[in-house]
This record gives C-alpha cells, sequence and structure tokens, in this order.
C-alpha cells in the first residue's frame, strides 16, 4: 500500500518528468569525461568494421582448424599484417594488441592440432603395427620351431611356462620348450625340486598320466598350465 | 543369447581352472567322439578329503550347465546310487549353493562348487536327505555307514 501512496504525493509535487536524475546524470558525466576515447573507440569500430571480411575469415580459419588447413592460415594472417601496418598509431597498436592473442591462440591451436594428429597418427600406427605383429606371431614362431629342429637354433623356439604342483600344493614354475620331451621337465622335478628319482613319481594333466616322449605341443599344453605331480602309491607303501 | 553368455563364462572357468585348482581334482569339459569339446558337460573327478573315511577315493562327478548357466546353477551328478545322504538315487547333489531358489550366485566358480561338493562328502546335512539308505545308516547306524563309505573309497581307486 505504502509505495502507491509515495508515487501518488511525488505527482502531486509535480517534479517528477522534469528531474528524472536516473536517466540523465550518468550519461552527462560519461560524455564529458569519455569525449577523447569515444574518438579512438569509434575509429576502432569502424576500422574493424571494414576489416569485418579479415575477421570473418579469422573465424573460418578457426572452423576450418579441425581439419586443418595450414596454407590457409598462413595466408590470412599474412593479409591480416598487411592490412595492419598502414594506419594511425594509437588505435594500430590498440588493435595489433587486441588482435595478436587471436593469431596466437590460433597458431596454439594450430599447432596442438598438428601435434594431436601426428600423435594420433603415430599411435594407430603403432597399434596397427602391434596387431599384424600379434596376428603374423604363432605362425612365424611355428615355422621357427619347425626349422630350429634342424637348425637346433635355440633361441627362436618358444618356451612355455609349466606349473608343478606338489600334493600339498606348492607349485614350481618350469620353463620348457614347446618342442621339448616332457621327460626332460620330470628331469627337472626329480633333481632339483624332489631330489628323489623321478620314478617315484607321475605327472598328470585333466587327470591323465602324461607320456614322457610326448611335447606340450603335441599335448596342446598353454602356458602356466598346472602339471600335478602324484607319488606313486605302489612305492610309497613299500617306503612307509 | 544366454547360451552365448553361459559359453563364454564356461570358457573362462576352464582357462582359469588349468591354471589354478586344487590338487588333485580334474574338471574338463567333456569331448565327443571326434575330440570335439562340449562347454556345457564336464566330467570331474573329487578327490576324497584326507584323513576323512572318504580319504583314497576318487570320485567322479559330471557337471551339466543349462544355457541358462550362470543365472542358474548347474546339476551336479555322481554315478546312480551314489552312497551320501545329501545325494538323490539318480546321483544328482543336493547341495544348498547349487539350489537356484537359496545358496546359487552367478560368481560361484566350477573350484568353489567342487570344493564345496568335497566338503559335503564328510559332512552331510541329515536336515536335507535326499535317500533312505544313506540317511538311516547315518542317524541310527554311524558304524555301519563310516564301513559303507570306506567300502565306496575303494570302489573309486585313483585314476591311473
Amino acid at each position: 500500500m505504502n509505495p502507491p501512496a509515495r508515487k501518488l504525493v511525488k505527482k502531486d509535487d509535480g517534479l517528477d518528468a522534469l528531474f528524472d536524475y536516473s536517466r540523465s546524470v550518468p550519461t552527462i558525466v560519461f560524455e564529458d569525461s569519455d569525449d577523447e576515447d569515444q574518438h579512438i573507440i569509434d575509429k576502432i569500430e569502424v576500422k574493424t568494421r571494414r576489416r569485418s571480411s579479415g575477421r570473418g575469415a579469422l573465424r573460418s580459419v578457426q572452423g576450418n582448424i579441425e581439419k586443418p588447413n595450414p596454407t590457409t592460415v598462413v595466408k590470412k594472417v599474412d593479409n591480416d599484417d598487411d592490412w595492419l601496418a598502414p594506419p594511425v598509431r594509437n588505435p594500430v597498436v590498440r588493435i595489433t594488441l587486441n588482435e595478436d592473442p587471436h593469431i596466437l591462440k590460433v597458431r596454439r591451436q594450430k599447432q596442438e592440432l598438428l601435434m594431436l594428429s601426428a600423435q594420433m597418427a603415430a599411435e594407430s600406427a603403432e597399434l596397427e603395427a602391434k596387431a599384424e605383429l600379434a596376428a603374423a606371431e604363432p605362425t612365424s614362431v611355428v615355422s621357427n620351431a619347425n626349422s630350429s629342429n634342424n637348425d637346433n637354433n635355440h633361441n627362436s623356439r618358444e618356451k612355455i611356462v609349466l606349473q608343478l604342483q606338489e600334493q600339498d600344493g606348492k607349485t614350481h614354475p618350469v620353463k620348457l620348450y614347446l618342442d621339448d620331451k616332457l621327460e626332460k621337465l620330470f628331469m627337472i622335478f626329480a633333481e632339483k625340486f624332489a631330489k628323489r628319482p623321478v620314478s617315484n613319481f607321475t605327472f598328470r594333466f585333466d587327470g591323465r598320466a602324461l607320456d614322457p616322449q610326448a611335447t606340450p605341443k603335441e599335448l596342446e599344453l598353454e602356458d602356466e598350465d598346472i602339471i600335478e605331480v602324484h607319488v606313486k602309491v605302489s612305492k610309497t607303501n613299500r617306503r612307509r | 543369447m544366454s547360451g552365448g553368455i553361459a559359453r563364454g563364462r564356461l570358457a573362462e572357468e576352464r582357462k582359469a581352472w588349468r591354471k589354478n585348482h586344487p590338487h588333485g581334482f580334474v574338471a574338463r569339459p567333456d569331448s565327443g567322439a571326434d575330440g570335439s569339446m562340449n562347454l556345457m558337460i564336464w566330467q570331474c573327478i573329487l578327490p576324497g578329503k584326507v584323513g576323512t573315511d572318504w580319504e583314497g577315493g576318487f570320485f567322479p562327478l559330471a557337471i551339466h550347465f543349462s544355457e541358462d548357466y550362470p543365472s542358474k546353477p548347474p546339476k551336479c551328478k555322481f554315478p546312480a546310487s551314489f552312497f551320501h545322504p545329501n545325494v538323490y538315487p539318480s546321483g544328482t547333489v543336493c547341495l544348498s549353493i547349487l539350489n537356484e531358489d537359496s545358496g546359487w550366485r552367478p560368481a560361484i566358480t566350477v573350484k568353489q562348487i567342487l570344493v564345496g561338493i568335497q566338503e559335503l562328502l564328510d559332512a552331510p546335512n541329515p536336515a536335507d536327505p535326499a535317500q533312505t539308505e544313506a540317511y538311516q545308516l547315518f542317524i541310527q547306524d554311524p558304524e555301519e555307514y563310516k564301513r559303507r563309505v570306506k567300502q565306496q573309497a575303494k570302489n573309486y581307486p585313483p585314476p591311473v
């Protein structure tokens, strides 16, 4: 209820329309102080408007950067520089100050983009190479293994790690060539870990006793497969 | 769709098993006459726990997985008329973790199933009998029950 009452009072004074300070005062103050600068600002605005084709070009360059086109970028920047040289000092200084960050930004973005695309190209090339290697490896290794049988070239033969698991759960990882006879694995266990004759033990995979003359490759054993070591029952009974 | 999930999971289970399993246990997918592998049926061997009347026995167990595995539990079967209070005359194992409505969770592994059944052998659950013969002996004649268990262990010697 109060505000309308005040308004009513003011209207009664009849002064409201004549002295609307809220609108008139600020403009008066600024017009005085900013007079000189206002010229410059006007000029700049005019120049920038004239130059608007240049700005448009810059913007389009920024848009183009996603599919980088170095030649156009360079050209546009050069054009701007050519244009920037002649005009009056103050505005020029201001304009270059205004302009530089844009150019710098564009250049930075361009560099970043180029670096990124280079990185991505390198990465994808690496991935492709890895994939090709992975795809090629098994066959090449097989061919190596085949040739190594003839050449006795031990370095190029594929190795496999088998886990010898004892009755108490203890496991011994042993590295073996894929084309080695399992006999070798059994001997390693008997001499190195059990320190008892190999005849005391049977070695099983999937519950089946393994043939000492077979190779991991023939049995399709995989890396880290468990080979269970069983103490032969009859012998231990005699022992005990 | 679910069959794909079951097979994928079983391939993983098999992979994990080859690289890590308790000594003496066997668990391998069934292989057909042509040597092809059937991941939906596994042939397993459970060793009787050392220090129990079941020691020395290597009990064959078949695990049948459905297309709904692992949402639904597999069916585990000993040979028919296997002597144990919680094994049906058909050989099917009655165990809470193998029951869809009670203890089964899709995260339970083949290894956990086999170890769970090995535990069950020497710790039958009299609250949930599945056959009369073993159940009644277990309750009424512990001596005879023990004798029968040891006899059965001898009937399943270690694999050659």
